[in-house]
């Protein structure tokens, strides 16, 4: 399986597709049917000739018989026969190829047109012989022939008789017809593979459209619809049948979202009354010093700041939504990487120090300007850094690399923290996921590498992460670069 | 100040009404962008507060048409909106700040403060100077007292800006905007490292602190004799 699979990838595209692979089985199915066929025809017609050979060589038999005394008398004299064949000694080439000997008891030659009595034979079906034997053409040249022939025994003397004809002419025909047997398969093999080729190509042309469409889709985009060329076959139907799924979806997706941003507001709206409310009565509070009132007014400023925390994770869900449903409104510029991550270290460098947490970073010296949204893509690698500052112990080391590797431009965050393991690493990109202890121990909604996560969906950027000894790091792979410079 | 609030929803508006108010301030109200046109053309007011999404006549709108007229009323647009690239189309309108819903009512009266004060403002000032405090622009120079303060690059800009609305709060969120460019609230308090660092250079070695916290909400640079 492993192994076929790596084979299968050196293959061209083409000798993958499913439907190559079916007009292939087609198409061989097609030739063995040709072969059989055609195998059938040549051993019926060849032994039909052979039975018509066969046929002759009696008929030649029984004439020499019938010119001696042998059927009334029991007995023959030989020199009847050798009178017979001495007539004949030589081949007439067309009108009459065949060929006699008459031997002793010794195998000793007395008459006929063949010149020894056959010592190999090649063949020997029943009573009849097939052998090479030199034969005299009536022209006087002596040329090897293919002959079929039957041998009797002249009863009383001992004598054989070897009555046959040249078979040259149909062994010559079966060679003939053998080539055309085989040329046959090939041309038809060859213009099986064309036409599975060209089966495959139409088919996957087709299914090119519903591929490019199933991409679309992955990638959020759910308004394409396949176009329907109506013929009315199969391909239509698959195609029609996935519009109006994606109808469907698309229906079902703007209800979810319409009812989800509803949510939204309807809750952030009462929340930020709530907020309001809660700060109208904290600048009421504010100047009163006594006890009582002191008291109420910081728990008047505790519930503002849940408040805060409400509406700032429900701020985080919106923008995150916001981020995957419409990467349109993202508002892509060129940036220089290394300014960007400076920026970023220089905002973190103080609470870093404050910490004893070394904050490196490391900028390709080319200055690689990428096409990004400058305040998502800050946002995503500050809530990275967040993390590694939430993450990285005291005396830590958290490092911020902006770097051609492989060719492709690529910003990572690494921490000093435990890291995350491996099996958690989808898991935590999801919103409000948090591990173990994290939930209860540090604070934070769960929401930060959700957003990482699409901002680089935004960007088209592949988030990894890596456990690297101590820590974690996350990579941020495949920026669009202005001048891509070859690491 | 007289303070026009052109907001439809009643309790935003009331809210936002009554802050102006017990801050001192006269504020006056508009349900309607064709009802805040037609005052903001008509009468006179130190700063305009306009809803993005206004029944009628949007917010955006309403700004353009104000200022094709040149009415040069300082104005803030409040909207739920608040993408890089809507803050953008909302500043490229005319208007001078950009808040985004929901706020706190200090950040709204600090931007208010800081617009009106930026606007009448009108030549360019190179010097800046709080109590004892003096800042050279264009020789990007910070002294105290005459003895000049070692500062860094980032450490300037935000003394900067906390200089230039001396006497006002500034918000974390005004600092993270106006000093690094962004839109976001880290989750880290960063920007306390960075003032707390700031202080430790022109407050901790002289007597008079010039930088004070607001709590809750932001900083406020003010000279000694100002201070409560």
């Amino acid at each position: 399986m492993f192994r076929g699979r790596q084979v299968a990838r050196f293959l061209p595209n083409i000798f993958r597709r499913y439907t190559f692979v079916l007009s292939v089985i087609y198409a061989s199915l097609f030739c063995a049917s040709i072969i059989v066929v055609l195998t059938i025809l040549y051993f019926s017609s060849f032994q039909f000739l052979r039975e018509q050979t066969d046929q002759r060589i009696d008929e030649d038999v029984f004439r020499i018989v019938a010119g001696t005394d042998w059927p009334s008398t029991g007995t023959v004299n030989t020199r009847e026969i050798k009178d017979y064949l001495d007539n004949r000694r030589r081949i007439h080439s067309r009108s009459d190829p065949s060929v006699y000997l008459l031997v002793d008891q010794n195998n000793r030659f007395v008459a006929g047109n063949l010149h020894r009595w056959p010592s190999e034979l090649l063949h020997v079906d029943g009573q009849r012989l097939e052998f090479i034997s030199q034969v005299y053409h009536e022209d006087d040249t002596i040329v090897n022939h293919p002959i079929r022939a039957v041998v009797v025994v002249v009863a009383n003397t001992g004598f054989k008789l070897l009555v046959g004809r040249d078979i040259l002419e149909i062994e010559a025909l079966k060679r003939g017809y053998l080539r055309l047997l085989w040329w046959s398969v090939v041309a038809t093999f060859l213009l099986a593979i064309l036409g599975a080729y060209w089966v495959s190509k139409i088919a996957s042309n087709r299914l090119k459209k519903v591929n490019a469409l199933s991409r679309t889709v992955m990638e959020g985009d759910l308004t394409q619809r396949i176009e329907i060329n109506a013929s009315g076959d199969q391909f239509d139907d698959l195609s029609d049948n996935i519009n109006q799924m994606l109808e469907r979806i698309q229906t079902l997706v703007e209800a979810i979202r319409s009812v989800s941003n509803n949510i939204a507001h309807d809750l952030r709206t009462p929340l930020t009354r709530l907020r309001n409310n809660l700060d109208e009565l904290a600048r009421s509070l504010a100047d009163r010093s006594d006890f009582e009132l002191a008291q109420a007014r910081e728990a008047t400023e505790k519930s503002i700041y849940e408040a805060d925390s409400l509406l700032r994770t429900f701020e985080a869900v919106l923008r995150i939504a916001r981020l995957e449903n419409s990467p349109d409104s993202a508002s892509i510029d060129e940036v220089s990487a290394t300014e960007l991550i400076e920026e970023l270290t220089e905002l973190y460098g103080p609470i870093a120090e404050e910490r004893s947490i070394t904050l490196n970073t490391l900028v390709d010296p080319h200055s690689t300007r990428i096409l990004v949204d400058r305040d998502a893509l800050s946002q995503a690698l500050a809530n990275l850094l967040d993390n590694a500052l939430k993450y990285t112990p005291e005396g830590g080391t958290i490092s911020v690399q902006g770097q051609y590797l492989e060719h492709q431009f690529e910003i990572a965050v690494s921490d000093g923290g435990p890291g995350i393991p491996t099996e958690y690493h989808q898991e935590v990109m999801k919103r409000f996921v948090r591990l173990g202890d994290a939930s209860r121990t540090t604070p934070g909604n769960g929401l930060g590498l959700s957003l990482v996560a699409a901002v680089a969906r935004m960007h088209k950027l592949e988030v990894v992460l890596e456990n690297t000894t101590p820590g974690l790091t996350v990579r941020l792979k495949k920026f669009k670069t202005v001048d891509p410079k070859v690491g | 100040m007289r303070i026009l609030v052109v907001e439809d929803d009643e309790h935003t508006r009331r809210f936002i009404v009554k802050g102006l108010k017990e801050s001192g301030h006269l504020a006056e109200e508009a349900e309607t962008g064709i009802d805040g046109l037609h005052r903001a053309r008509t009468e006179e007011f130190d700063a305009l507060i306009v809803d993005r999404m206004l029944p009628q006549l949007g917010g955006l709108e309403l700004v353009r048409q104000l200022r094709e007229d040149n009415v040069v009323t300082p104005i803030l647009i409040l909207s739920a909106l608040g993408e890089v690239n809507q803050r953008v189309e909302g500043l490229k309108s005319g208007s001078d700040d950009y808040l985004q819903k929901p706020f706190s009512f200090a950040e709204l009266l600090a931007r208010i403060e800081s617009i009106v004060r930026r606007v009448n403002k009108k030549e360019i000032e190179t010097r800046l100077m709080v109590g004892e405090l003096h800042m050279d622009l264009i020789k990007r120079e910070v002294r105290m007292r005459g003895k000049k303060i070692d500062i860094r690059p980032i450490e300037f800009r935000i003394l900067e800006v906390l200089m230039r609305s001396s006497g006002q709060l500034v918000t974390r969120t005004m600092l993270l905007e106006r000093v690094w460019n962004y839109s976001f609230d880290p989750q880290t308090n960063v920007v306390d490292t960075h003032i707390s660092r700031l202080r430790s250079k022109i407050d901790v070695p002289f007597e008079y602190p010039l930088i004070h916290t607001i709590r809750g909400s932001g900083y406020r640079m003010s000279p000694p004799n100002e201070d409560e």
